[in-house]
This record gives structure tokens, sequence and C-alpha cells, in this order.
């Protein structure tokens, strides 16, 4: 009886703790067009609970991937993120210049200036984003 | 008994001077002192002959009489390397001085992706002048050993790859003297200040 009851608490328990879906909104998105690849940074904000983005497609313009630039001393080093990029709950995450980032390579046409280019963001638990990133210079 | 104390100050004696030594040559240098100067034993810079953008020879002579801010990287670097020189070309609008007041140069570290055509269509990208320079590999690892730089290929998925390597900026004045570096991780106003010291 009592190893019911304690059964039970914790199912109530759990089902209260459940996190909450999460409810991520892109903007800020731009896309830096070089010659032979491309770079782009977006603002990501969570209002739900956490998620993370596994993975991005840029399909018809090139192999999309993500990317981590960090300084060991005077040296940049630029690594391909494994397992993702964590947004917390109710979090705010910037993909930006010198630091975590979407590189674009193997461009299939290169990118012009003022066009835009359709992304698919896919996160472990809200699915598959899409955004219209505008294309511009370095900066 | 004596002699052994006098020793023992002598010791002390050597001791102190050596610790003095020690002192004076950790000493913290001024924020903008150059690294190396002029008889030192690390001289930072110096001539070169690399490829320009029209696949012809550019040898540092046409940079005689005229500063410049020189950076290494790689035209298939989306990321720092764009970020670096976008911000030299605004931080050189923002001296309100003409694209002439010091040159922009780029040095590849990818002699095998930067042909000089691609050089060119990198520069192109910046609105600005940017000399944009590439070589053989032996002649490109000669242009860093006199900078001290380092670069290092990274496998990437499939035949791609990427290029670690130094992101600082050398400044180097009118004179072909290495004059200060300017980080990525250092801010705008401190950067101004050094490009208005090199181009006074």
């Amino acid at each position: 009886m009592k190893a019911a009851i304690f059964l039970l608490a914790a199912t109530l328990l759990t089902a209260c703790q459940a996190e909450p879906a999460p409810l991520v909104t892109v903007s800020e998105s731009t896309v830096i067009a070089l010659p032979s690849s491309a770079a782009v940074y977006f603002t990501w904000i969570n209002s739900g609970g956490r998620d993370r983005l596994l993975s991005v497609a840029a399909e018809g313009v090139g192999r999309a991937s993500l990317h981590e630039t960090s300084m060991d001393g005077d040296i940049m080093r630029m690594r391909a993120i494994d397992g993702g990029i964590e947004i917390p709950a109710r979090g705010r995450v910037r993909l930006s210049a010198n630091a975590k980032h979407v590189m674009i390579q193997d461009l299939a046409r290169p990118l012009a200036t003022g066009s835009s280019v359709r992304l698919t963001l896919r996160f472990e638990r809200q699915g598959e984003v899409a955004i219209n990133a505008p294309v511009g210079g370095p900066r | 008994m004596m002699m052994g104390k006098i020793r023992i100050g002598l010791w002390l004696l050597v001791g102190l001077a050596a610790l003095a030594g020690l002192v004076i040559a950790l000493r913290p240098m001024p924020a903008d002192a150059p690294i190396a100067s002029s008889g030192s034993l690390i001289e930072i810079g110096g001539p070169f002959t690399l490829t320009g953008t029209d696949g012809k020879p550019f040898s540092s002579e046409r940079l005689a009489g005229k500063p410049f801010a020189l950076f290494f990287g790689f035209t298939s670097c989306p990321d720092v390397c764009p970020t670096t020189l976008a911000r030299l070309t605004r931080l050189r609008t923002e001296l309100g001085k003409s694209d002439e007041s010091f040159a922009i140069v780029l040095v590849s570290v990818d002699a095998e992706r930067d042909s000089p055509a691609a050089m060119a269509r990198y520069a192109g990208l910046f609105g600005t002048p940017v000399i944009a320079l590439t070589g053989s590999a032996a002649a490109i690892e000669q242009v860093k050993k006199q900078y001290g730089v380092f670069s290092e290929k990274v496998a990437q998925v499939g035949a791609d790859y990427n290029v670690d390597h130094t992101a600082t900026v050398f400044l180097i004045d009118r004179a072909g003297k290495f004059a200060a570096t300017i980080s990525p991780s250092e801010g705008d106003a401190a950067a101004l200040a050094k490009l208005e010291r090199l181009i006074d």
C-alpha cells in the first residue's frame, strides 16, 4: 500500500515537472556571402522549455553545418560542433562572428547580395523551423 | 669561520642580482610598445615577394614609404577572416582618412586553394582596396616565419579542410618597421589609437 502511494506521488510529481514545450523564434538572421562559402548568424529566442539545435540544411545552396570559432591565444581555431547547440528554457542564443555560427560550404552558385537563402533548422524537440535569411557582404 | 660568512654573503649578493635581472626581464611592457625593436633577436616583418591578384610577383618594395596593416587568412574562411578585413576597412573609414592612409594587406595561408583569381574575388568583396597576396607554399611559409605566424590545416568532413591560423593584425610603419599589433579581442578605441599613431 505504502509502495503504491509512493509510486502515485512520484508519478504525479514527474507529471507536474514535465518540461514545457519549447517555443523558438529566430530573428536577426544574416548570411555573410563569400565567393566559395558563407557564414550564417542569427538570434534565437526560446520562450518555452529547453531545446537543442541539431542541424541546419540549406537545400540547393550548399552544405551547411554548425561550427564554432574560438581563440587559442592569438590563434583562431574553427571546429564543427558535434551534438548541436543547447538553448535553455526561456533562453537566448546568438550565433555570431568569431563564435558559434552556421557555415555553408560547396556553394551550388554564388550568393548575390540582396537575395535571401532558405534554411531549415532542425531542433531536437520543436522539430523543423524554416527561415529566410537575407544575404549581405562581409561586415 | 669568517671566510664562510663572507662566502655566504657573496652568494646572497649573486642571488639578489639574479633576482633583480629576472624582475627586469619579466616586467610588463607598455601597451603600445613594439614586440620587437630594431637590434633585438626577433625582428618581425621584413622584405618579401609573393604573388599578386594579377598572378605576377608582388614585392614588398611596392609598399615602401606607406604604412600597412597585414593579416594572414584564407578565402574559404567565412568567419574570422572577412570579419577582420571588414573591421579594418571600417576603421580606415572611421579615421576619416583616405584609402591611401594605410594599405590593408591579406596574405593567404592556403597556397593550395588560394589562386590569384580566388584572392581577387575575395578582395573585391570589401568595397575598398585590399592587397591580396598568395604564393607558393614555400614563399608563404617564409613570410609566416618572418611574422612568427602559425597556421595548420585541419581536416573536415570529406576532402574539405579548414586552416587554423594566427589572427593578429600586424601594423608596419612607413619605414617598413613593425609598429604594433591589433588582436581580434581588442576594442575599436584601442585599435583606432594604434592606427592613428601608425599614419601620423
